[in-house]
């Protein structure tokens, strides 16, 4: 029992013996009994009100009074539901939308990543002639891994190409990840089912070993727990299955299988062809940046050893979240800011009608504190009500956030490993929490004080039905929109910034045309297509039977297509070259003749690739490949291939020149150009202006096995021809899947995702604020039309024509609309340069985009104050005068 | 109204009373009807408040920490509750003390002159 319990368990007892005791003394001085009783009772008092007030004394005063307010509150709220229903829709707009962009950012950039220990693994890179970062040439990994001192284990990994996948006669398209069999040790990550990789699966041969992701598993095998120590096909080949990952693990992202890589040195690329991400452990007490030294000793040692190969070849050693998140981390806190923006506008919002309506409430107030309610009373009262309102708004808005935050993880998910980590946690609600009450207080506090000033006197004495106007009031709510104005337009030039940067590259010259193009890609296994001929027959004819499709024009085969590139390195050319073209990327496609055709790609000089070129090329490459090492560094005169140029190469490598004949040199391979095509944008970033780029035949790389893009350009919508393509791609070889069947279009679009994602976003923030700025001025200068009625009446009654009077109106919404654009102007200037990342072919300081925002907000402003002045236009001036 | 007018002039009379107990408990433990004894006594029986009026003022001591309770029994063997006063209640009776002289002293400032005046 605890103490209040006992004491009050007691009183009775207390009480009594209290009334005894005084009995006793009362017959001590000669009192009889009864009379001694009644007066000690009467000294004592009333013994149930005693037992009450004592009883009061522990009951929490502040919880019944707490009580007592919320009930006023709800009452009050449930009388007036037009201003509840807006105040409380929009801060559940506001609320939500920070509830959705703050379980993001705590998703992606404040957990951990879902290993073991992560903040101890980091992200190992290296660096070129060219600049930038670059994954690893596999001996340069090797030496790494054996002379660093710095970690405690490394691990080399490599995106593939993608499997066909197939455990019961049906292909599947599976994305998977080649690794070192250490990959999961390292990343501290054991499978949810069965084993990961033994110690010497990475050796040649011994590598047909799988581990499945959870999706996979589920996907493919229904998730059958027998799945593990089954067989499965993969590009014709068997593997036996080994483990099954945990659902939350998607490393590197997107994966559906992981097989171990050949580590054997011959299996690894050589020096100079960065290949392979490869990740690192810390050893206890090692930080990033000594790691960062050790390796860059390392990497000194191996350019000394192999100039000709490791020149400027460093090393690069980041925490492996920062690689992961690093690009995306700017553009999501800047959108959690732009949500924090239009929360604020809300607050300005709500606070302004819980002012309105603090004016037709300001009698009640008066009379609450005649009654004897105390300043603190009332403004307790008063932050209850706006509690009330932004905690409602709260669990709305988080009930809409729920859909919103599926939505976000879906859009990440495939880009990032903790993608699935974006979710409606305690963390998102503890802030979703936390922001509710502040935002209660923030805009209940500027009513509450209003509240507790009411002037008692003035306020009862008017007649019922008038308010009193204060001119404080008035300034406050003026102040309130003018700030909406002013964090409106930040947030609207935000939007217009990034529109015109979606729009800029929209617009920028992709150099090809996507319309109506239809690409896959197809990995023909090498257990059934042993070599460069049997490679090439299967390509040739399945070009044949593409183009025999009815309704298409082209059909051709690369290594790449546009912006899906990124396969380059250096070259060099007979005569005087600038030293900068030495680090200079080219990027390499090799291509069948129509590739040209079919993405609209001008042939500006000399010829294209003829069939003869493809066999010739063949015969080339089957002769270079059977060159010794020795050999190759000298190649006889005869081994000549060619290709051609894109202008870009050949202004920059021949300028003032004509290309064609001029010779290019890689590795040991003399090329001769014979046609010059337009430039395409290679990479997927369309911020990246085109590189100089060589088109080869393709049977330069058919003697490896690696996958090849088909591309298909029709008259018609090609999505219509995905199944006729599968079914002749089937006809040829029915083990065979098509991975990443997409329309060029898709593709552009997805080029464009974040840009669009953001611009997406900021614009209907923008908007939101916009509303709500607009519901701001309406408010107000419905307000003070109200105000000023009796005024309106008698200008009119002296002569004043209507226009006048909204004329008047108009006037003084529209100076307020200036002072907020003025400052949000100045607010813009400040921010703008938090966008310099986000942004395309625009300054952050675009005088156009400002001006536009600064009008459109102008705009709404005089629309907002449209209907008031109309109002007050119909003022009937006899009515406003008997209103006296 | 009423009510909440006569709560705060209960709240005026607590304070008071609040000191008056802490002050007969600096003499020792006493039990609740020993207290109100004392208090009508010392005070020359000026101060007549109904002696039931003591027992919200001690839970509220109680609760305060300034006092504790505890079982005993009393001069002719008789159990009763006594009250004995806290360290924390000592230090509050020396600040309350203070209050109070100051607020005397204020009150005697503005009287006397007055008092001169009506002279």
């Amino acid at each position: 029992m605890n103490r209040r319990d006992k004491m009050l368990h007691e009183l009775e007892r207390d009480i009594r013996e209290h009334i005894e005791r005084e009995m006793q003394d009362n017959i001590d001085r000669g009192m009889a009994p009864d009379e001694a009783r009644f007066a000690a009772i009467r000294k004592f008092g009333n013994a149930t009100r005693v037992a009450e007030d004592t009883r009061e004394v522990w009951s929490m005063v502040w919880l019944e009074q707490l009580a007592q307010d919320v009930k006023f509150g709800i009452r009050m709220l449930r009388k007036t539901p037009g201003f509840t229903i807006v105040a409380v829709l929009t801060l559940a707009l506001g609320i939500g939308a920070n509830t959705v962009m703050f379980s993001v950012i705590n998703g992606l950039l404040l957990k951990p990543l879902p290993f073991h220990r992560p903040d101890r693994i980091v992200a190992l890179n290296e660096t070129e002639t060219s600049p930038g970062t670059f994954p690893l040439s596999g001996a340069d990994y090797l030496d790494w891994q054996a002379q660093n001192g710095t970690l405690a284990a490394t691990s080399l990994y490599s995106y593939g190409e993608g499997f066909n996948a197939s455990s019961d006669g049906n292909a599947e398209p599976a994305g998977s990840a080649n690794v070192q069999a250490n990959f999961f040790d390292v990343l501290g990550i054991s499978p949810m089912l069965g084993r990961s990789f033994d110690p010497g699966s990475d050796a040649q041969g011994k590598n047909h070993v799988a581990v499945l992701s959870y999706a996979f598993w589920q996907r493919h095998f229904g998730g059958r727990r027998d799945a593990v120590g089954s067989m499965l096909q993969l590009d014709n080949e068997s593997y036996s299955v080994i483990g099954v990952m945990p659902p939350r693990f998607d490393f590197p992202p997107g994966t559906d299988l992981w097989t171990p890589l050949d580590m054997s040195p011959k299996g690894l690329t050589p020096r100079g062809t960065h290949q392979y991400p490869a990740i690192g452990r810390l050893k206890d007490g090692v930080t990033p940046k000594q790691a960062q030294a050790d390796l860059a000793a390392v990497a000194a040692r191996l350019e000394k050893q192999y100039p000709g190969t490791n020149d400027k070849v460093g090393a690069v050693v980041t925490p492996l979240k920062e690689m992961l998140v690093g690009d995306s981390s700017a553009s999501l806190w800047i959108l959690l800011g732009a949500v924090a923006l239009v929360l604020l506008v809300a607050c300005a919002n709500v606070a302004n009608l819980l002012l309105a309506r603090a004016t037709s409430r300001a009698r009640e107030i008066a009379m609450r504190a005649a009654l004897g309610a105390g300043r603190r009373r009332i403004i307790q009262q008063s932050l209850t009500e706006s509690l009330l309102l932004s905690l409602t708004g709260a669990v709305l808005g988080s009930i809409a956030a729920i859909w919103s935050i599926q939505f976000a993880r879906n859009e990440f998910a495939g880009r990032l490993p903790q993608a699935a980590a974006i979710q409606l946690d305690g963390w998102v609600l503890a802030f979703t929490a936390v922001v509710s009450v502040l935002v209660g207080v923030i805009f209940g506090l500027a009513p509450a004080f209003y509240a507790a000033r009411v002037n008692l006197h003035d306020e009862l004495k008017t007649s019922a039905g008038a308010v009193g106007a204060s001119g404080g009031r008035h300034a406050v709510r003026n102040f309130l929109v003018a700030a909406e104005i002013a964090l409106s337009l930040s947030l609207l030039l935000g939007a217009g910034l990034l529109l015109r940067s979606f729009s800029n590259l929209r617009n920028t010259q992709m150099g090809f045309d996507s319309k109506n193009v239809l690409t896959a890609l197809i990995s023909l296994p090498e257990g059934s297509y042993k070599n460069l001929d049997a490679r090439r027959a299967f390509y040739d004819q399945l070009v044949e039977r593409l183009k025999a499709l009815p309704g298409v024009e082209s059909a051709s085969v690369a290594v790449s297509i546009p912006l899906l590139g990124g396969r380059n390195g250096t070259v060099t050319v007979d005569g005087a070259m600038s030293p900068s073209l030495e680090s200079e990327l080219v990027e390499f496609n090799s291509i069948t003749p129509e590739f040209f055709k079919s993405y609209g790609i001008p042939l500006k000089r000399g010829r294209n690739f003829t069939p003869e070129d493809l066999s010739t090329t063949a015969a080339m490459n089957l002769r270079a490949d059977a060159l010794t090492p020795e050999q190759a560094q000298h190649p006889p005169a005869d081994l000549q291939f060619i290709a051609l140029a894109n202008e870009t190469m050949a202004k920059m490598y021949w300028p003032g020149q004509d290309a064609i004949g001029k010779v290019v040199h890689m590795s040991g391979m003399n090329t001769t150009i014979v046609g010059v095509v337009g430039d395409v944008k290679e990479w997927s970033d369309l911020r990246h202006s085109p590189l100089p780029e060589l088109y080869y035949p393709s049977t330069l790389v058919l003697d490896n096995a690696i996958p090849m893009y088909i591309t298909v350009k029709s008259q018609i919508p090609p999505a219509q021809l995905e199944r006729a393509i599968r079914g002749e791609v089937g006809k040829l070889d029915s083990r065979l899947a098509l991975f990443h069947v997409r329309t060029m279009d898709e593709i552009v679009s997805h080029s464009m995702r974040d840009t669009t994602l953001e611009a997406t976003l900021l614009a209907s923030f923008a908007g939101l604020a916009l509303l709500l700025a607009a519901i701001g001025i309406y408010g107000v200068m419905s307000y003070v039309v109200s105000q000023r009625e009796h005024e309106f009446g008698i200008r009119m009654a002296l002569g004043a024509p209507p226009s006048n009077v909204s004329g008047l109106v108009v006037r003084n919404g529209l100076r307020l609309a200036l002072i907020g654009v003025a400052v949000g102007v100045v607010l813009a200037i400040a921010l703008a340069k938090l966008m310099t990342s986000l942004v395309f072919g625009v300054s952050v300081w675009d005088p156009a985009t400002f001006v536009v925002a600064a009008l459109v907000l102008t705009g709404v402003a005089l629309l907002a104050c449209y209907i008031p002045a109309r109002r007050a236009m119909r003022v009937d001036p006899m009515v406003a005068l008997r209103h006296e | 109204m009423t009510t909440r007018e006569l709560k705060e002039r209960i709240e005026l009379l607590q304070g008071t009373l609040d000191l008056l107990i802490l002050r007969t408990l600096r003499m020792g433990p006493a039990h609740g009807h020993a207290i109100a004894r004392a208090i009508e006594v010392t005070s020359d029986s000026v101060l007549q408040v109904e002696q039931g009026s003591l027992y919200p003022a001690l839970h509220r001591l109680i609760k305060r920490g300034w006092i504790t309770a505890e079982e005993g029994t009393s001069e002719n063997n008789r159990r009763a509750k006594f009250y004995r006063l806290t360290a924390k209640g000592r230090r509050q009776l020396a600040v309350e003390t203070g209050k109070w002289d100051k607020l005397a002293a204020a009150i005697a400032r503005i009287l006397r002159p007055a008092k001169q005046e009506g002279e």
